[in-house]
């Protein structure tokens, strides 16, 4: 009995001891644009989780690649990762035929970055790619090219009448 | 007296807004081009389709309202802002095919601001359109300055109003052409050097920071597009912030400062007259109106300690009040930023900066800098008159191309006129606040508008109240034509009805 | 004849690129001034 009172407490007490350092290696939160700028100085200078996909251009510098994430309705942040900082392959960057690799990072966020003249932007320290990008299908509707036809149709019959010498030459 | 009106005259106003309109059809190609380029199948046939129908509704009033009479100032002045009308639903067309405008109004908002240079936008997702649209949307602000341009242009000379003498060569070095279609042409010609030397440079900037070559070129085109109509647009969402460049930011700067320009006097310092830019009242006035609200919005931003170096200070804060100032809208730092980082002191130097605007005949909105000018030097006059002894004769004057004597009738035309946007500004407020929006934010956005700037402090959404969008789409047509075209389009409206009630008591 | 339009042509031409440069330096100038101002700013705190 006193044996298993032993080995419980023992069990107890390295679950309360091991459960805070494992807490500490959890992910930073995973913020928004709308919450990173709305609350800037709160979050200035901390180590932010952020998500987006990865938009058209990825600028690659001197010093390191500059990569605009779009997290949602006309918001996108700009995240940059320094040389130092291991790139994964992106695969697919956004345009109209393609949904662009969902990116996952976590860095240092800056209200005002220093190194970038005063740039609100995160310094990624790790990138993964969470989803794999793909083709958009952006379908052809039938229907408008029905439009299409019947409009141009119409559009040389006025045309046609509008540019034909009149009969008589009848301009009042 | 004012006079009836006829049939005749609707045929005159029908046929050259049907020509406006079928000018606004073949411009479509271009976006729809575009998107042929980039193999963007489903966009490039939304555009056929409203290449279609523009063309089909600009031929027919054309054929129906075919005349022969040329069209009087009056019957100009309802063309301009009627066709502006048209033009603002036929070019709203791709966007709602594209699926990006939460309604047909919305689509409205956006051509409307596109026309008027201004650069607010409700579009959704703006991250994800197409090259087409994108070329579209930069593609309006483009235009919509030129035309705007020729137009004051056209109008200046045959007005008669003091302050506006700006072609009358009545005597004087320079050989100002008084005809409408030799200016027409000049306007057109220094605006597409520019194109060609602005899309060259930007797209060039573009590759060196790491765009592809294909792409960069067109980022260069939408960038100097957006810059030199002080339109405001950019191709996505975070406008500047996307590039992370201030070599982009610099050349940016640099054409939408001259796009804010007289043109009068881009022609004046094109043909030899170089010295003018610095004796310019419009040039002299935005330069200390300029360097007035800067030093403003330093002493906000230092007293609240927003940035930590001038380097960021500078880039930061200047791009932002001087893009306000020239009425370009383009932005570096985040609209939510601006409000909650800036405080009320730099909104408030922002504000009056976008209200004061950029130079007359030019892209840009706001009072005008030759406005400014005239009314200080107006006051500066009349006290001058009060400390002269009674029999001295004291006249004031300016000087725009040429001297120009500050008469009271100059004075008044620009104060009425000042006086105009100002109320504009302030009913645009007041309803932003009767929505809710704090004070700060709804005179800003309500300026923004009027002076057909763009920059956003956050109002405007697609959720905004429809009222206020409306409200603001009056403010951006009413500030872009100054005024007059709009109160003679309903002007003739008013006198058309009261005419057709003659008529029919007179059958 | 030809002689005198091609260099009202080339006159022309040096005007429009002399005109330029004046008005992109103008432009620079304002720019350089308003740095100035915001290092002086920060020079003066």
């Amino acid at each position: 009995m006193k044996k298993l009172c032993a080995v419980l407490t023992i069990v107890v007490l390295a679950v309360l001891i091991v459960a805070p350092v494992s807490a500490s290696v959890v992910q930073p939160p995973l913020l928004s644009t709308t919450e990173l700028v709305e609350n800037s100085y709160k979050w200035d200078g901390k180590t932010v989780s952020f998500k987006g996909e990865v938009l058209q251009d990825l600028m690659v510098r001197k010093d390191g690649t500059w990569m605009n994430l779009s997290d949602g309705n006309n918001t996108a942040m700009g995240v940059f990762v320094s040389k130092d900082v291991a790139m994964p392959v992106i695969s697919h960057v956004e345009d109209y035929r393609t949904v662009g690799d969902v990116v996952l990072i976590t860095g240092v966020f800056h209200r005002v970055c220093v190194q970038h003249e005063g740039e609100t932007d995160i310094h990624a320290v790790s990138v993964t790619v969470l989803t794999l990008g793909s083709t958009k299908a952006n379908p052809i509707h039938l229907d408008r090219v029905v439009w299409f036809a019947v409009l141009a149709g119409l559009l040389g019959l006025v045309m046609w009448l509008y540019y034909r010498k009149p009969a008589r030459g009848t301009e009042r | 007296m004012i006079r009836r009106v006829w049939r005749e005259d609707f045929r005159i106003i029908g046929y050259y807004t049907g020509l406006v309109t079928i000018g606004v059809g073949l411009l479509m190609l271009i976006p729809m081009t575009t998107s042929l380029v980039f193999r963007e199948w489903a966009s490039a046939l939304d555009f056929a389709v409203s290449v279609a129908l523009t063309l089909l509704v600009g031929y027919t009033l054309a054929l129906v309202c075919r005349t022969k009479s040329t069209p009087g100032l009056t019957h100009a002045m309802v063309i301009a802002a009627g066709s502006w009308l048209v033009a603002m639903v036929l070019s709203g067309v791709p966007y709602v095919l594209s699926g990006h405008s939460e309604s047909f109004l919305d689509a409205c908002f956006d051509t409307m601001s596109g026309y008027t240079t201004t650069g607010m936008f409700l579009l959704q997702d703006l991250d994800h359109i197409s090259q087409g649209l994108n070329m579209w949307r930069h593609l309006l602000t483009y235009v919509g300055g030129q035309g705007i341009v020729v137009l004051a242009l056209t109008f200046l000379i045959g007005s008669t109003g003091g302050a506006f003498k700006i072609m009358v060569g009545e005597g004087k070095e320079e050989k100002l052409e008084p005809n409408v279609r030799h200016i027409a042409v000049l306007i057109w010609r220094i605006s597409l050097i520019y194109l060609g030397v602005g899309t060259v440079v930007l797209g060039l900037i573009a590759m060196a920071n790491g765009i592809k070559p294909y792409l960069a070129f067109f980022h260069g085109a939408y960038i100097f597009m957006s810059a030199w109509s002080t339109g405001g647009f950019a191709p996505y969402s975070q406008n500047m912030l996307y590039y992370h460049s201030s070599t982009m930011e610099i050349a940016s700067m640099v054409f939408f400062i001259l796009g804010s320009f007289n043109f009068a006097l881009h022609y004046a310092v094109w043909s030899g007259n170089r010295r003018e830019i610095l004796r310019n009242v419009e040039i002299v006035s935005f330069t200390i109106t300029v360097l007035t609200t800067f030093s403003l919005v330093c002493l906000a931003l230092m007293q609240r300690g927003v940035y930590p170096n001038a380097v960021a200070l500078f880039r930061r804060g200047f791009f932002q009040l001087i893009s306000g100032h020239t009425t370009t809208g383009q932005s570096n730092i985040y609209a939510r930023t601006f409000v909650r980082e800036w405080g009320p002191l730099g909104m408030l130097a922002t504000t009056i900066a976008m209200a004061i605007g950029a130079s007359a005949a030019s892209t840009g909105g706001g009072f005008k800098g030759l406005r400014m000018g005239i009314i200080v030097k107006g006051i500066a006059t009349d006290i001058r008159k009060l400390l002269s002894p009674e029999r001295a004769v004291v006249t004031g004057h300016y000087h725009h191309l040429h001297d120009n004597t500050l008469t009271d009738s100059v004075v008044k035309s620009a104060a009425v006129i000042v006086v105009l946007y100002v109320l504009i500004y302030v009913v645009g407020a007041i309803v932003g606040m009767a929505y809710g929006y704090p004070m700060a934010d709804a005179l800003f956005e309500s300026v923004s508008a009027g002076s057909n700037t763009g920059l956003s402090c956050g109002v405007t959404q697609a959720s905004m109240p429809t009222l206020l969008k409306i409200v603001y789409m009056l403010e951006m047509w009413m500030g872009r034509l100054e005024f007059l075209s709009v109160f003679t389009l309903f002007g003739f409206i008013a006198t058309s009805f009261r005419s057709m009630r003659v008529r029919k008591a007179a059958v | 004849m030809d002689e005198r339009a091609r260099m009202k042509r080339m006159a022309s031409l040096r005007h429009g690129l002399l005109g330029m440069l004046t008005e992109v330096a103008f432009a620079g100038g304002l720019i350089g001034v308003a740095f100035l101002i915001s290092w002086l700013f920060f020079a003066g705190r």
